[in-house]
């Protein structure tokens, strides 16, 4: 199997570099035989690339030692589940796993479009395959999976314990999806250039492609956070590492690149900015993999020493100045087809949402790149840590939430005074009810004043959007109010699921909020000792110690009361990993659906006696989760396809049949 | 980040008697939220929430600086000696940069959309009645299906 699915890959190599070829040949002499024949290769890669895939889970599930990266990814006494996440568990195969997710998108891409964007697609799989064509060259010169060692090892040395977890397990293939999805926005980009179709048609074509990658990049993100909060065991969900970061980037450029091309499909302007946005996206997917793949920033993700940065460095360069070269062949083509009509316009709400999430990402980018410049410039090594990020993007996320709620209460074209006022009159209401509320309740820190006031501002919005939408729905018939708001939601999924990430949005930022009013306290406690923590009183009980194949559990029993109330026992644990000798924390937490109470097992002392806690009280952390969950609840809503999607659809599939859209291939096709 | 340091449990009989002066955990803390964890795998993690053995023993040491005296600059900087700039969580002086050029970019950024905008108002209007069925078969579509997008709004 393992040399199958060798084969496989280097048979991935070839058919995709046979679909590069089909398809530009195809597209060039307008040749329909060969177009198909090179969508027929990148299917072919599709299947290849799962063959080599199913050859290395067959190598792992087999413990074939003898291949160094399972001797290396596994051992014997993983449990099953994560003998599943060794595939992407270690450099090469993550790089084949990277490969294969790409074959599939293209496969995909493929199949959707068997009939639809015929001038588009020719150019749109010879850019994918060519990214297919560069992960099989990586894998087979760079970082083969399959290699054999000299000797089989009786055992393997197993997978980091601290990817030993459930969320491990789905964390990286979703924010895989996300970055390596990206890839397919920009081929159709990169295909409307090269066949010069610079109308709204490559923007329909890719909208979906873009929001999948988009959501599954946002899901994997928070996934990724939720991780970090109950493994890593340092009472929060987000710290600033590059390999963070570098998957934060093209996320947020991939948001502004949503908003922006909605200036686009309704005005046609910004065309070139939109496709420089575009390039910039999937340019950040492919630098965030080669800054945390090639080592040269520090981070705390497995894979970071390898010598594949260079191979990296080669292909973003070609992309870097493929697109910047097409795009500047056509700039001719991408003239704005419409001028401003007022300031205090929807145009310009969304050019200020460009604005501040573009300075977010470079504000990130800086943090992150902060340490490498400075050691090249002063060669003293200096650290750019949580603190610089926090204190640098708390602000421009309080802008970027206000713009949140400011942007949908501008209308197109222009907003009038009288229309300013009615739009902007509810939501400050709202805003300045919330002010008072949380002063109320006794919160005095000035940034989170401020967040949660733009909380309720956003919150006011979106509110009075639905608000609107229903009443003019049961103006025009005799609809409940309920009935009013399925339809909203399901004619309008655009626009009334935007409204619903807004929601999460605001989810996220009191979550985020709660930040401000975290309790941190570290104790030693004497068996049988209690203490007390904000209004909670812990009572160490004892302690406890178990041993399986793989790990040494130590673990403490407290119990959590609250004003004299029994609420739960708590068992924090640390796992001493045989193999690799390895400690890791296992936290206890008490949600209840204000707060956390989180609990740490730091150490005990040499009797047993006495063992020492570190604890968290994190308000609003729920907030976080829920908000993630709307978040893709509310896109996948937005992506599926309504009726009206459908008959689009058709249209598309039917003019593209009768080649009225298609002069280019009309010769070809017939 | 943090426990991925191969530490053993920690055996802490110093900890276990405090002394009326001893610094609390806060107070250490507090001086640790400077610094970041400099051992091997930890990352570069806030010396003031690390979990690991480096990370324990550092905030001991700071513990027994704050006892004998010493103030947080010189626990601080004897971090430093120690272990290098790389040690502050935060650059030191002299990188005043770091924090400068985002917001510089931010307002550069705004003078960005100011401009586009002006020049944008600049534009010629274009009517939209010149969108006539003879233009691109693109744009029609795009037209089609924004008078869908009407009809079903």
């Amino acid at each position: 199997m393992v040399d199958i699915g060798y084969f496989a890959l280097c048979l991935s190599l070839a058919a995709s570099g046979y679909a590069v070829f089909a398809s530009l040949m195809g597209a060039q002499r307008q040749h329909e035989g060969l177009i198909r024949s090179g969508e027929n290769a990148a299917l072919a890669v599709c299947g290849l690339y799962t063959v080599a895939a199913i050859g290395l889970w067959y190598a792992i599930f087999t413990k074939d030692f003898q291949v160094q990266y399972v001797a290396e990814n596994t051992s014997r006494s993983q449990p099953f589940q994560y003998v599943l996440a060794s595939l992407w568990g270690g450099q090469s195969g993550s790089i084949l796993f990277w490969g294969w997710v790409l074959s599939i998108f293209t496969g995909a891409t493929v199949l959707f479009n068997r009939n639809r964007y015929r001038s588009l697609m020719p150019y749109t799989v010879a850019v994918l395959t060519g990214s297919c064509l560069f992960f099989a060259v990586l894998n087979l010169f760079g970082s083969d999976p399959f290699v054999r060692l000299p000797f089989t090892p009786q055992d393997g040395s197993g997978l980091n314990p601290i990817l030993q977890h459930p969320y491990m397990a789905i964390h990286p293939p979703l924010l895989y999806a996300g970055m390596i999805g990206m890839t397919v926005p920009f081929a159709f980009g990169i295909a409307a250039l090269a066949a010069r179709q610079l109308d709204n048609t490559w923007l329909r074509a890719m909208r979906r492609w873009l929001l999948i990658p988009w959501a599954f990049l946002g899901a994997g993100l928070m996934l990724g956070g939720k991780w970090a909060y109950v493994e890593l065991g340092w009472g929060g969900y987000w710290g600033w590492d590059p390999v963070e970061n570098a998957s934060l980037m093209p996320w947020l450029a991939a948001t502004a690149l949503l908003h922006s091309v909605q200036i686009q499909e309704r005005k046609g302007m910004l065309k070139v900015w939109n496709m420089v946005l575009l390039f910039f996206t999937f340019g950040m997917t492919i630098f965030g993999t080669f800054l945390t793949r090639s080592g040269i920033v520090s981070s705390v993700h497995a894979f970071a020493q390898s010598n594949i940065g260079s191979y990296f460095v080669v292909y973003l360069v070609l992309i870097i100045l493929g697109s910047t070269v097409m795009l500047v062949r056509r700039l001719p083509d991408l003239k704005a087809e419409n001028h401003l009509e007022s300031f205090a316009s929807r145009e310009s709400a969304f050019l200020f949402n460009n604005w501040i999430l573009l300075a977010l990402l470079f504000a990130v980018l800086w943090g992150t790149l902060f340490p490498v410049i400075s050691e090249a410039v002063t060669g003293e090594k200096i650290t750019v840590g949580a603190p610089f990020f926090n204190q640098v993007s708390i602000p421009m996320g309080l802008v970027l939430i206000f713009l949140t709620g400011a942007g949908p209460l501008f209308a197109w074209r222009r907003t009038s005074k009288e229309g300013f006022r009615r739009n902007f009159g509810a939501p400050a209401i709202w805003a300045a009810v919330t002010l008072i509320v949380v002063i109320a309740v006794g919160v005095r820190d000035f940034y989170a004043l401020t967040s949660l006031t733009l909380c309720g501002f956003v919150g006011g919005s979106v509110v009075l959007e639905f608000v609107r939408g229903i009443a003019a729905r049961r103006r025009t018939s005799a609809e409940s109010v309920v009935v009013a708001l399925a339809t909203l939601l399901a004619k309008s999924r655009r626009r009334y699921g935007g409204y619903l990430v807004h929601v999460a949005m605001v989810m996220l930022f009191v979550g985020f909020t709660g930040n401000a009013f975290s309790v941190d306290r570290e104790m030693v406690l004497q068996q049988g000792q209690s203490a007390t923590v904000d209004d909670y009183t812990i009572t160490f009980q004892t302690l406890a110690f178990g041993d399986d194949d793989s790990k040494s559990v130590s673990a403490a029993a407290l119990t959590l009361a609250q004003d004299g109330e029994f609420l739960a026992t708590l068992v924090p644990e640390r796992h001493l990993y045989k193999k690799a000798q390895q400690t890791t924390t296992e936290v206890s937490i008490y949600s209840s659906w204000f707060e956390d109470f989180y609990i740490i097992l730091v150490g005990f002392a040499d009797d047993n006696a006495s063992a020492k806690f570190q604890i968290y009280v994190n308000p609003l952390v729920g907030c976080v989760w829920w908000g993630a969950a709307l978040f893709v609840v509310s896109s996948l809503w937005t992506m599926w396809p309504s009726a009206r999607d459908r008959r689009m659809a058709r249209l598309d599939r039917e003019s593209s049949r009768a080649d009225t859209w298609e002069p280019a291939l009309s010769g070809a096709a017939s | 980040m943090t426990h991925v340091c191969a530490i053993l449990l920690i055996s802490f009989g110093a900890l276990t008697t405090p002394v009326a002066a001893a610094p609390t955990p806060e107070q250490i803390k507090d001086v640790a939220h400077d610094l970041v964890c400099l051992c091997d795998t930890c990352n570069r993690e806030s010396l003031s929430t690390c979990q690991c053995g480096f990370a324990t023993a550092e905030r001991e040491t700071i513990g027994e600086m704050l006892v004998a005296g010493q103030s947080r600059q010189q626990i601080v900087d004897s971090y430093v000696d120690r272990f290098g700039s790389m040690g502050l969580a935060n650059p030191p002086e002299g990188y005043d940069v770091v924090w400068i050029v985002p917001f510089v970019m931010l307002g550069v950024g705004v003078l960005g959309v100011r401009q586009v905008l002006v020049y944008w108002r600049r534009g010629r209007p274009v009517a939209a009645a010149s969108v006539t069925p003879t233009a691109a078969p693109g744009a029609y579509g795009d037209r089609l299906r924004d008078d869908l997008d009407s009809f079903e709004a």
